[in-house]
């Protein structure tokens, strides 16, 4: 890929530099997501897959093209799964089944790490996750909504305030694990 | 942040592949664009792995999330994550439960054993 397509691909999403490097940014983010739902093992080279297949054919649509890049960039993006499904069921894909030890110590690990960091969280985000995950409600089918009550926020508030501690927690132990095992 | 609940259904339905060719595509291509639905979408996620750890999920739920979502590496961990909360919590709740309990605590204050508690508790107080 040479840079002035990456150029031209930035432009054609926004004449605003900045803006456009953002909306690349949210693209291969999404792009990732939607592959990683899909079943799709290697989830970011596909995003790269895909913005690198669109890079290459801006130039030619650019002036024709009508409408929103992320309806075009979303039909690229088909087709390439579309091509992976089809190599996947031919391959007939086994995974290889982890070593158990392996992924008990992994796993002994991941515990220890998320100790530390629980113990790094504000004490009123830490009692809110745990309580979050106990068993007193969480066997519970409407236990957000309880749990939102009891606290006297909305479900919604309480769903962005659980995504952003779990975020944290998240980060905190990719670091604590190294950069092998991401969350 | 604010995800109205017709929104969440919408995602939850799209994770565990309820929905229609078109409807996906629709979805998909507004999560391209739309930060607000990217991070509804990896709430929702959070969510229904939670919902599934916690068994809160129908039969056909369940087998919908093991069939898809947790074909996937990154997620298998996100699970990972969801089952370990859950022991923690609870293990700190049990763990809290026994150091409430004033029998329990003089217990571990000076390491009595528990019958020799049991036995001091029912004297009648002089």
């Amino acid at each position: 890929m040479r840079p002035e397509h990456f150029e031209t691909f930035l432009e054609w999403l926004d004449s605003d530099r900045a803006r456009a490097a953002e909306k690349y940014e949210m693209i291969r983010q999404s792009l990732i997501q939607i592959f990683i739902w899909k079943k799709c093992f290697d989830a970011e080279s596909l995003a790269d897959e895909t913005l690198d297949r669109v890079m290459l054919n801006v130039p030619g649509l650019r002036d024709t093209y009508k409408g929103n890049p992320s309806a075009y960039i979303h039909s690229v993006a088909k087709k390439l799964l579309a091509e992976q499904m089809s190599v996947r069921s031919v391959q007939l894909e086994t995974p290889v089944p982890e070593n158990p030890m392996k992924a008990d110590i992994k796993t002994e690990k991941m515990s220890d790490c998320l100790d530390r960091c629980l113990a790094n969280l504000s004490p009123y985000s830490r009692d809110l996750i745990l309580d979050y995950y106990s068993e007193d409600h969480s066997k519970k089918v409407s236990h957000r909504k309880d749990l939102a009550e009891k606290l006297g926020m909305s479900v919604g508030q309480l769903r962005v305030r659980m995504y952003r501690i779990r975020k944290t927690l998240e980060a905190c132990i990719q670091a604590c694990m190294g950069p092998e095992s991401s969350v | 942040m604010s995800q109205n609940l017709t929104e969440v259904n919408l995602i939850r339905s799209y994770l565990l592949g309820d929905l229609l060719e078109n409807e996906q595509d629709a979805l998909e291509k507004r999560l391209l664009i739309e930060p607000e639905l990217y991070e509804a979408s990896l709430m929702v996620e959070d969510e229904l792995l939670d919902d599934y750890v916690m068994e809160r999920l129908s039969e056909s739920d369940r087998l919908k999330v093991e069939d898809g979502l947790l074909s996937c590496e990154q997620l298998q961990r996100k699970l990972q994550l969801s089952k370990l909360l859950r022991l923690k919590a609870n293990g700190s709740k049990s763990a809290e439960e026994r150091s409430a309990h004033p029998l329990l605590r003089l217990k571990q204050l000076f390491g009595l054993h528990r019958s020799y508690l049991v036995l001091a508790s029912s004297r009648p107080v002089m």
